[in-house]
């Protein structure tokens, strides 16, 4: 499923009569089956974007298209479109509301034609996927669960409908070492079979690592897009450093200290690589 | 309920009167939302329940005040027999819920419920066909209004107000009703 | 993003805006009680121009003050004809059925419809000029006669100033509730009854757990900050009414006055 986004805009009014412009005029492309991060200062239109694209939102102008069909056009099927995009915000609490963990993953698959035995191999899937042991879980209460189960049962309740796209809003943001690795690898796998993963995040390092594309945001403007790894090296030195990665900072250090000089690191592998020829090799001026 | 302090029973009430005000607007865009389960009726009685009578009536008395006076719903000409109305309902659950203990969660909470909503209509009726709008009120009206049109209304509110206080306790935000004897 | 629809605080220095809390709820409240007295149409007149007065004093921009009244105007046209053609009223123009149209029923409706909107001009415009804290705190001066009664108004008045304050949050959060459980399929028409009560569940359920969860963590921070009552809280010394609070509160006396004097 490709996204085709066609100078999006989105304005609204404040109280005062003052217009604000949470996007403007921003167009991008991203092919099926891609891993696109979004980055960019709080409050330059990100969330505002992702609403867009899960067509919560109507824009102000502009189109999107999935697979050429707009799908803020008269005739779109709007069930279709939330059948293909998944959209998990960062809040799990906004989402939970059932008396079992089992009756709000099926919450989704309501309208989805499976039989009552489908849906509940679905949620079965869906909860073992993200995780956890389908009958000790399927019973309890997801208001009671722990913050990081919570966050586990929201995207499974997600998953379990098989969208095509999957779009997660600041999904990493608080999660302790071990649920930020969990997470990104289980987006990879989901990346891996076939599902477009969009995702906001302000942590360059996991942006770095394991994002293909990437889409950068500043006060509603699309300053640059392209293939992660070269949308880091144009932004290492603007914007104050704001945009660089933990890796590239040291390498800019240690090329301030005429130590080593590598500007193609991105990533902690590139460094390590750099500084292995660097340390066994022979200097490069 | 008990449990709570002094503080927690203040700040829940203003989440409620906050709510008050906010739920009409966000059902505002659902067809048939907000005249069919009375968004507001719905703090109202949780803070009575959770809070206590005191609690439940100023809960009532301050959300459709702010309401009307921040987002003009509702107008404030029909205001005070909605403040009457659900002063009532904040009042008459917080009492109820104390006095009646059956033991079973469900039963006291449908119970206090009904009284509840009973007395904030039939108090409500009063006061307009004595203070509002003398003269020109009538039983039929009353019942009209109070029950006919509005009875989608009181079953999804006793389907919903329930819903929430066990989700709540579940959350661990409200101390449980009767405490598991250990 | 979304903002509440009408009377939201719009910054200024106008006079209306200088004008003491407390003196313009007062002055709110007796003009308010001028518009419910009027009964004729040059009652109706006189409150009209009398609030001209702090309209152009305020230098409020005219769209927001009226954007409110325009957006019930389906619910105003309702009321209008609802009254026109249902009143019983004795000199009746034509009618058909249970329908009546009558010069009562019309009039009736007029009188409905000039309160309302004349009430939500004067809301609107305490609203406007007004900062919620400020109106929390005048009332809180206000209803301190209520404590004779034992009414604690310090905690009154604290409660609903916090009430204010969590809006914006609480409306944000209900945006992004509605956002996630539309995505995910929830819809709201349903045929039958029972399951058109179970369908806001996904809604209201989330909307109450977020809210009550702010509530409890401010409450643990105010525990913890060592609040116990309101009681106890230092306060601002409250500044005496100034003059032109004084002039506020006798034009609108005034008013009140006239439109008596009028319906003699």
């Amino acid at each position: 499923m490709s996204i085709q986004i066609e100078n999006l805009s989105f304005s609204y009014l404040q109280p005062s009569g003052e217009k604000v412009d949470a996007l403007k005029n921003v167009s991008f492309t991203i092919e099926t089956g891609d891993f696109v991060g979004i980055m960019g200062p709080t409050g330059s239109g990100k969330t505002t974007l992702l609403q867009l694209l899960a067509g919560l939102r109507l824009p102000t102008s502009g189109r999107i298209y999935f697979n050429g069909e707009e799908i803020n056009a008269k005739g779109y099927d709007r069930n279709r479109l939330r059948q293909t995009v998944g959209v998990v915000f960062q809040d799990p609490e906004y989402q939970l509301f059932a008396t079992t963990v089992e009756k709000d993953v099926a919450f989704g698959l309501k309208e989805s034609g499976l039989s009552r035995q489908e849906a509940t191999d679905r949620v079965r899937w869906a909860l073992e996927t993200m995780g956890f042991d389908f009958e000790k879980v399927r019973n309890q209460s997801p208001l009671a669960l722990s913050g990081g189960e919570k966050r586990r049962v929201a995207i499974a309740g997600v998953i379990a409908r098989k969208p095509e796209i999957l779009i997660f809003d600041e999904p990493i943001a608080g999660l302790d070492p071990f649920g930020r690795e969990n997470f990104l690898q289980f987006v990879t796998e989901r990346n891996q079979t076939g599902t477009t993963i969009i995702m906001t995040s302000h942590n360059m390092e996991a942006l770095a690592e394991y994002t293909k594309h990437l889409l950068v945001l500043k006060e509603g403007r699309l300053i640059d897009a392209g293939a992660t790894r070269e949308v880091f090296t144009r932004l290492k030195q603007r914007y104050n450093g704001a945009f660089q990665t933990k890796a590239q900072r040291i390498a800019i250090l240690l090329a301030e200290g005429k130590l080593m000089f590598s500007p193609a690191v991105v990533t902690y592998g590139d460094l390590l690589s750099a500084l292995k020829q660097e340390l066994t090799g022979g200097g490069r001026g | 309920m008990s449990k709570l302090s002094a503080v927690q029973r203040s700040i829940f009430t203003a989440v409620c009167i906050g709510l008050c005000v906010v739920l009409p607007m966000a059902f505002h865009a659902i067809p048939n939302a907000g005249t069919l389960f009375s968004p507001m009726h719905i703090p109202v009685l949780l803070s009575g329940l959770i809070c206590g009578w005191s609690f439940g009536f100023l809960c009532g008395l301050a959300g459709p005040l702010l309401s009307s006076l921040l987002t003009g719903m509702p107008p404030l000409a029909y205001l005070p027999s909605m403040l009457v109305e659900l002063a009532t309902y904040g009042l008459v659950c917080g009492l109820m819920i104390n006095l009646i203990r059956t033991e079973k969660i469900y039963a006291d909470l449908y119970i206090s419920l009904v009284v509840a909503l009973l007395a904030g209509r039939i108090i409500a009726g009063v006061a307009r066909a004595l203070l509002f709008s003398p003269g020109s009120y009538s039983f039929a009206a009353w019942i009209t209004s109070y029950f006919i049109t509005s009875w989608p209304g009181l079953v999804i509110q006793l389907t919903l107000v329930p819903a929430l206080v066990s989700a709540l306790m579940k959350a661990k935000l409200i101390p449980p009703w009767y405490p598991t004897k250990a | 993003m979304r903002t509440l629809p009408a009377g939201q605080y719009l910054p200024g220095h106008s006079l209306l805006h200088r004008l003491d809390a407390r003196a313009k709820i007062l002055c709110a409240l007796i003009l308010m009680t001028a518009v419910i007295g009027a009964s004729s149409l040059w009652g109706y007149t006189l409150v009209l121009v009398a609030l001209l007065i702090p309209i152009l004093i305020s230098r409020l921009p005219l769209r927001p003050t009226v954007a409110a009244v325009r957006g019930m105007g389906g619910f105003l046209l309702v009321i209008l004809l609802m009254n026109a053609l249902f009143f019983k009223g004795e000199t009746v123009l034509a009618s058909w059925g249970i329908i009546q149209l009558s010069h009562e029923g019309i009039k009736q409706g007029f009188r409905i419809v000039s309160n309302v909107v004349l009430i939500l001009i004067i809301g609107n415009l305490l609203t406007m000029t007004t900062l919620p804290t400020q109106v929390a705190t005048a009332l809180e001066s206000l209803i301190k006669p209520l404590k004779l009664i034992g009414v604690p108004t310090e905690e009154v008045a604290m409660i609903i100033s916090v009430a204010i304050q969590f809006i914006p949050t609480l409306m944000e959060a209900t945006e992004l509730i509605k956002m996630a459980q539309i995505a995910r399929g929830a819809r709201f028409e349903s045929k039958k009854l029972s399951e058109r009560a179970v369908s806001f569940l996904p809604l209201v359920v989330p909307v109450f757990i977020s809210a009550f969860r702010r509530a409890e963590e401010l409450s643990l921070a105010m525990e913890a900050r060592g609040y116990r009552n309101a009681k106890n809280r230092t306060r601002r010394q409250k500044e005496p009414l100034a003059l032109h609070d004084y002039a506020a509160l006798t034009f609108s006396v005034l008013i009140c006055l006239i439109q008596f004097l009028l319906q003699r």
